[in-house]
């Protein structure tokens, strides 16, 4: 697109791959949320899976958040980290061919592991369920995805990393770690293995990794993706340097520790639990602080929010993430957890921030990239925005749905009757249920629809065309270092 | 801390909180109130218009912070945070778990103690009792037995009818919820064959049904040979050994041929679980009212 500047001297980027992934993560999002709502249609009628296993609530649950968060969430992550870090550093991909390797490498776990999962064969662990054999190639391709990332930092023209890169970064290294302790386990056939950890231990270590895939995938990541894709589509300098620092700093201190809130009142040590509330209090204040930092980023260009599509997903998609991220830390407060855990209300938390949030950034983010990397205008700018109001109404019913739900549950739990005896038993409860779960499927099917109308468009955007090639422009500004 | 050998590590995790999250706050205020090196030489540019504004963080967002951070040392001055450090309220979740039953038998525990005393007519005459009771069961036994208490075919049986396998006392109803049963009824495949099992289910169902059994039934040889000692003469059954009546056509595993055949082929061990330290004295007091009413 800066044909103006190019430096001549210099390859092209390496931008094929970063369309690859960007189809490919389109893909996943369709399926995944396709299995979502599938499961949010069984928890209305049990017997949508018709006596079939692989079709049942326990499996189907599983692909769906693996296909969402490794399929979609990850494809995406990488595209836009390849397309960004050449881009922030004036310099083509470190080993292109390795790139190469990592998207048709993921693609293929994914493939195999979500049919593993519909054959029955899980660890039992939380957005860890796949197997050993897939653990193993899991680790080798993040650990390919941090060689080509920070080999590609190592060669930049551009001294002073971008904000950006701290995160992908971040991103990379912590998964990295988190994955490979918490899968640490002795095979005992090709599909069947035992962790090395147990009880209380293992609980502690599994919402370590639970929570920090959360922190630094669905986060972290995507704050990443936040901090190049947000500026540049406003067209306007990040608004503060330093609250990004601060935000950086701050947050992937606090959100190691804070793993434990997810086993409050359990069998682990109080001090755990402790430093746990306290850790999840501070993270409210780096991820305002990189609230603050995008909607002010925003704040000179309002105007653009009229015609721009892209923009507008990413702004909503802040407010969504300050939700939740206000949420969370009064969930961790125990004396709120003792009515949220156990109930919907988690569920309406994790879906405010991976619908709200997660799919409406990467939304956002596909409408900009993908017209920039074939060269040419979107295909309906009506059809995006349409998209929008779908994708807004769908979070929004999903969200209202879940707090109902979860919080008439988190009261019913408790309430006790004039004997001392709980007021409601768990089928009285159950069965005053399925108004919300309706309701919450109607909002998966909104949802849905939304991303298949974006599926056609960008596809029709794309159809035809080849990625363009770019070259790096020549450096500007002080930290130049060629 | 009761999880660590020593309290050596307890040490280690206080120094590492409180000085990590000290140079958290000393590395925010210091960035927050310091000179603004961006503003000299021209402003970095990463890519096209992508660069770093040098805006101050917002004053509210540092009272924020502030806030939260002394928020935090007052809760691990309060709480047990600081490693083996127990806090000033030496809070524990046992405590915790104390304290409330401690409130609820303030609370609740006179009406408690009434109930687990009362006759079962009185509690049977409170319809809020019952009420209550019948979530006991619904809680409890109805994954099971159903929640109206009517079971379910061929896996758990009915507790509304008349039929009691293991016994309709009171006391035995009793014994039932508090220790559990386990039914042992071996399989006579073996022994009877094919031919042999067929006959006997034949000859069993007709008791059931109440029909007239002629004396050279072969299957009533049989039962005569392998069956009495548990279900009786008769077919009455025996309470003790939990054996139901065979005669009263109330059918545990199905009533059909097949059914019956499979019983006595391959036998029965229903199993039924002890309650006694899942429950109260009230609650089985409040059970025993709500299975033995009058409907
Ligand atoms: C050791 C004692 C014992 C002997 C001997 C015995 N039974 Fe039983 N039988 C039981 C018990 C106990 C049960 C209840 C099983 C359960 O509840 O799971 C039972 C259950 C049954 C049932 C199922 C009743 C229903 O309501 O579905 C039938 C039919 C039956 N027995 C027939 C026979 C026949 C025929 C024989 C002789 C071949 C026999 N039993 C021998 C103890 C015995
Ligand atoms: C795990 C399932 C299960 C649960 C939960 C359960 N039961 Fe049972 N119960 C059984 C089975 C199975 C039998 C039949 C045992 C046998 O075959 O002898 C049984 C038998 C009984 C009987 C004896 C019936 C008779 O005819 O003599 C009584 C009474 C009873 N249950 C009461 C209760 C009560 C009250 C509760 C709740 C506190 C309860 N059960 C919970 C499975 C269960
Ligand atoms: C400051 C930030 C956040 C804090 C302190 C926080 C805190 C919490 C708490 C306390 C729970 C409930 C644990 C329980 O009771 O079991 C939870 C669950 C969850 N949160 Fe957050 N949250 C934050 C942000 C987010 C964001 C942005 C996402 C993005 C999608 C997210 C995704 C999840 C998920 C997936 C779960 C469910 C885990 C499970 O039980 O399977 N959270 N979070
Ligand atoms: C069409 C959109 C979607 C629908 C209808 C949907 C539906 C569901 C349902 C029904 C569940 C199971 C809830 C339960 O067990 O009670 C679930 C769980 C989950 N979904 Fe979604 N989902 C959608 C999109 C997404 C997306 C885009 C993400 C992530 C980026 C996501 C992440 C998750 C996670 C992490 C869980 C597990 C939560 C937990 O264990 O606490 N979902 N979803």
């Amino acid at each position: 697109m800066s044909a103006k500047n190019e430096n001549p001297k210099s390859e092209f980027y390496h931008d094929r791959v970063v369309t690859a992934l960007v189809m490919l993560a389109i893909v996943w999002a369709v399926l995944g949320m396709a299995a979502g709502v599938y499961v949010a249609a069984e928890l209305v009628w049990p017997t949508l899976d018709f006596g079939e296993p692989w079709l049942s609530f326990g499996r189907l649950r599983t692909v769906h958040t693996n296909v969402v968060i490794f399929g979609f969430g990850v494809s995406a992550l990488m595209g836009t980290a390849f397309y960004s870090v050449q881009r922030t550093c004036h310099v083509p991909l470190f080993l292109p061919r390795l790139a190469w390797f990592v998207c048709i490498a993921w693609q293929i776990i994914l493939l195999l592991g979500g049919l593993s999962l519909l054959a029955g064969i899980t660890s039992g662990k939380e957005y860890a369920e796949l197997e050993w054999p897939f653990d193993i190639a899991i680790a080798l391709v993040w650990v390919c995805f941090g060689i080509i990332f920070f080999g590609t930092i190592a060669q930049r023209k551009i001294k002073p990393i971008y904000v950006s890169n701290w995160f992908y970064g971040g991103l990379i290294i912590v998964i990295t770690m988190i994955h490979v302790v918490n899968s640490l386990a002795m095979p005992a056939t090709l599909f069947k293995s035992y962790s090395l950890f147990a009880g209380a231990q293992d609980a502690i270590l599994q919402w370590w990794y639970g929570h920090n895939a959360v922190g630094f995938l669905l986060t972290g990541g995507f704050l990443g993706m936040m901090y190049y894709f947000l500026p540049k589509q406003a067209e306007r300098p990040i608004w503060s340097y330093r609250l990004s620092i601060i935000a950086f700093w701050a947050f992937t201190y606090s959100y190691i520790w804070a793993g434990p809130h997810h086993l409050h009142y359990s069998a682990i040590p109080e001090w755990v639990q402790s430093l746990a509330v306290v850790m999840s209090l501070i993270l409210l204040a780096p991820s305002w602080a990189t609230m603050i930092n995008g909607i002010m980023t925003v704040s000179g260009a309002w105007q653009k929010l009229r015609t721009d599509p892209a923009l507008k997903f990413i702004v909503l998609s802040l407010a969504f993430y300050g939700l939740a991220t206000f949420e969370g830390p009064m969930m961790a407060i125990k004396s709120v957890n003792v009515v949220s855990h156990f109930t919907d209300w988690t569920i309406g938390h994790v879906h405010s921030g991976a619908l709200g949030w997660n799919a409406l950034i990467t939304f956002g983010t596909f409408y900009f990239l993908v017209p920039r990397l074939v060269g040419r205008e979107l295909y309906s700018v009506r059809l995006a925005n349409i998209h929008f109001w779908l994708a807004l109404a769908g979070t929004m019913l999903y969200v209202l749905a879940m707090w109902g739900a979860g919080v008439s549950q988190g009261l019913l739990w408790l309430s006790l009757d004039e004997f001392g005896e709980l007021r409601y038993s768990f089928r009285d409860i159950m069965a005053s249920m399925p108004p919300y779960y309706l309701l919450r499927l109607v909002a998966g099917l909104i949802f849905l629809s939304g991303a298949i109308l974006m599926t056609f468009n960008l596809f029709k955007t794309i159809s035809g065309a080849r990625t363009i090639q770019v070259r790096p422009p020549a450096v500007r500004g002080a930290g130049a270092s060629v | 801390m009761a999880d660590m050998p020593t309290d050596f590590w307890g040490g280690w995790i206080a120094v590492i909180t409180v000085v990590s999250l000290a140079a958290l706050c000393w590395f925010v205020f210091s960035i927050y109130f310091a000179a603004n090196g961006q503003d000299e030489g021209e402003a970095q540019v990463w890519d096209e218009t992508l660069g770093e504004g040098s805006n101050p963080a917002p004053m509210w967002w540092f009272w924020l912070i502030l806030s939260l951070m002394v928020f935090s040392v007052i809760y691990l001055i309060l709480y047990p945070g600081l490693g083996s450090y127990s806090g000033v309220l030496k809070w524990s979740q046992g405590g915790r778990l104390d304290e409330s039953f401690a409130s609820y038998r303030e609370q609740f525990g006179e009406v408690r103690q009434s109930i687990a005393k009362a006759t079962l007519e009185s509690l049977q005459e409170d319809p809020a009792i019952m009420a209550s009771a019948r979530r006991v069961f619904d809680r409890k036994c109805g994954i099971c037995h159903g929640s109206d208490a009517r079971g379910q075919a061929s896996r758990f049986p009915d507790l509304m009818d008349e039929a009691w396998q293991w016994g309709g006392d009171v006391a035995q109803i009793e014994k039932t919820i508090r220790s559990g049963r386990q039914a042992v009824m071996v399989g006579w495949q073996a022994v009877l064959g094919d031919d042999g099992v067929k006959q006997l289910a034949r000859y069993v169902r007709e008791l059931g049904q109440g029909g007239q059994t002629k004396d050279d039934d072969p299957g009533k040889t049989s039962y005569q040979q392998f069956c009495v000692a548990c279900h009786g003469v008769t077919g009455e059954g025996n309470i003790m050994l939990g054996a139901p009546s065979l005669v009263d056509d109330v059918w545990l595993y199905g009533d059909s041929a097949e059914d019956i055949e499979q019983t006595i082929a391959l036998g029965r061990n229903g199993f039924m679980p002890a309650f006694n330290d899942r429950l109260d004295d009230t609650q089985v007091r409040m059970l025993l009212a709500w299975l033995t009413r009058i409907q």
